[in-house]
């Protein structure tokens, strides 16, 4: 068998595909650096707030860092900000900074923005043609169960997550009723 | 991002031309009427929510046709309709589509219509990050965000438009364009930010159920972290939801270990790349 046949798919994916998320970020909070992506895992060093690492690999819940002093090892991957802070570090200038852009994108954006602008959207004419064209691209539930079986998806059976206490509005409102993939706990 | 204050928004609103394709109309009223519809115990049925889904779609995609690409829509048709088998709505004729922009950014309409722009699509990584996607829009037609968006911006309204939507009285045609122009309006001021924290919550959930790895949705919230704020074909997203770190955040606070174990799931980037980046 030509072994580039098995290479070239391998290769593409490096070509084509951006590493996840890679790069620069920074702690959201004092952590503890692991030496494998488990919660027990042995703990390689603390890392206090804002200490800025580099992005090797995400593995689930969990991200694979590189530090500045050259240490490697796993954080949560939810304790890490890709934003304004993994540049800067946090002076209190970033909430200013986000206060400004609120303030800027408000209003100022309908023109001259390419692509799919705010303008684009309250003028659009309908296009029942390409609504015509959307509905030869669906998919029936039988379908779905094809490509999920040869993708080797499988259904796992989970609740819906609560919302977090103090947030207001639609988050409390009753969940869907219908079996099997409606309720909360 | 902050929850546009009253003021502006009637701003924009005055701005917004009053002539034209007959789709701008007064949000306020359309609002009311889907309220008193709902008040008087006539909900927008499933048929009607599907028309309007339907009018709404027929506008998103004047703005931005689809890609031309039948292999690739299908593929992303795949994805989504896979994931609503997984919700309390898997009989909706759910139509999912790649719309032709460079802007970033992703879009529901009632009745089962999930758009993703190229722009959003070429910046993820794997099937699980544009499963997440789709299940945070999938979300948004769960639980009618769009639909109570509309009533709940209303202060004052005349009956008559939902009641004959509701009604599927077909000879009041205008009321349902009322409707439809009042829903397409929408997607340039976005919905309630709770609704998307709450879209966000049940799209690592949905993502989970289907078979993928739930973290991938927060991993395009990181890679959103990343991009400048100011880039263009970033601007109405950015204008349109809460910021990617204050929705990381939240996620975080309700995720917690709850669902490490599905961390495992598919991931799908090589089926993915062959998709999305073919040859």
């Amino acid at each position: 068998m030509n072994p580039f046949r098995l290479l070239l798919p391998a290769l593409l994916v490096f070509a084509a595909a951006p590493a996840t998320a890679a790069g620069p970020a920074a702690t959201v909070k004092s952590v503890t650096l692991r030496k494998a992506p488990f919660i027990d895992a042995a703990a390689v060093a603390r890392l206090p707030r804002q200490t800025r690492v580099t992005v090797i690999k995400r593995q689930g819940a969990w991200t694979k860092v590189h530090t500045t002093d050259d240490r490697r090892g796993w954080l949560r991957m939810l304790d890490l900000d890709f934003g304004e802070n993994a540049k800067k570090g946090d002076s209190g200038l970033g909430a200013l900074l986000n206060v400004a852009r609120t303030g800027s994108s408000g209003m100022t954006v309908a023109t001259g923005v390419r692509g799919l602008s705010e303008e684009d959207l309250t003028s659009a004419r309908p296009n029942p043609a390409a609504l015509k064209q959307l509905d030869r691209y669906t998919v029936s539930a039988a379908q779905a169960r094809r490509f999920a079986r040869r993708a080797r998806l499988q259904t796992q059976n989970i609740h819906y997550l609560a919302a977090p206490s103090g947030e207001t509005g639609n988050a409390s409102a009753p969940a869907d009723s219908a079996a099997p993939f409606g309720d909360l706990p | 991002m902050k929850r546009i204050t009253p003021w502006i928004l009637a701003a924009v609103l005055l701005s917004l031309p009053l002539s034209g394709s007959g789709f701008q109309l007064n949000l306020n009223k359309i609002g009311g009427i889907l309220q008193k519809a709902r008040q008087a115990g006539s909900e927008v049925s499933t048929a009607q929510e599907e028309r309007i889904g339907a009018g709404i779609a027929a506008n998103l995609l004047g703005a931005a046709p689809l890609v031309r690409d039948p292999a690739l829509q299908r593929y992303v048709n795949d994805v989504g309709r896979w994931l609503t088998l997984h919700t309390s709505r898997p009989d909706l004729p759910w139509r999912f589509g790649v719309l032709d922009t460079g802007d970033i950014n992703a879009f529901a309409a009632p009745g089962g219509y999930v758009f993703i722009t190229r722009g959003l699509l070429l910046r993820l990584h794997s099937e699980a990050e544009l499963a997440g996607v789709l299940a945070h829009e999938i979300a948004h037609v769960l639980k009618k965000h769009h639909l109570r968006a509309i009533e709940k911006n209303a202060r004052m309204g005349i009956l008559a438009d939902v009641l004959h939507v509701a009604a599927q009285d077909n000879r009041h045609n205008e009321s349902l364009q009322k409707v439809i122009g009042a829903g397409t309006e929408l997607y340039a001021r976005g919905l309630d930010k709770d609704d998307e924290y709450q879209a966000d919550r049940m799209g690592v959930v949905i993502a989970a159920r289907a078979g993928y790895d739930p973290f991938a949705l927060p991993a395009v919230l990181q890679t959103l972290e990343k991009i400048n704020p100011h880039d263009s074909a970033f601007a109405l997203m950015f204008k349109t939801h809460p910021t990617a770190e204050n929705r990381l955040r939240a996620l975080n606070a309700t995720m917690g270990e709850r669902l490490d174990r599905y961390g495992r799931q598919t991931e799908g980037a090589a089926r993915f790349v062959r998709h999305v980046h073919p040859r």
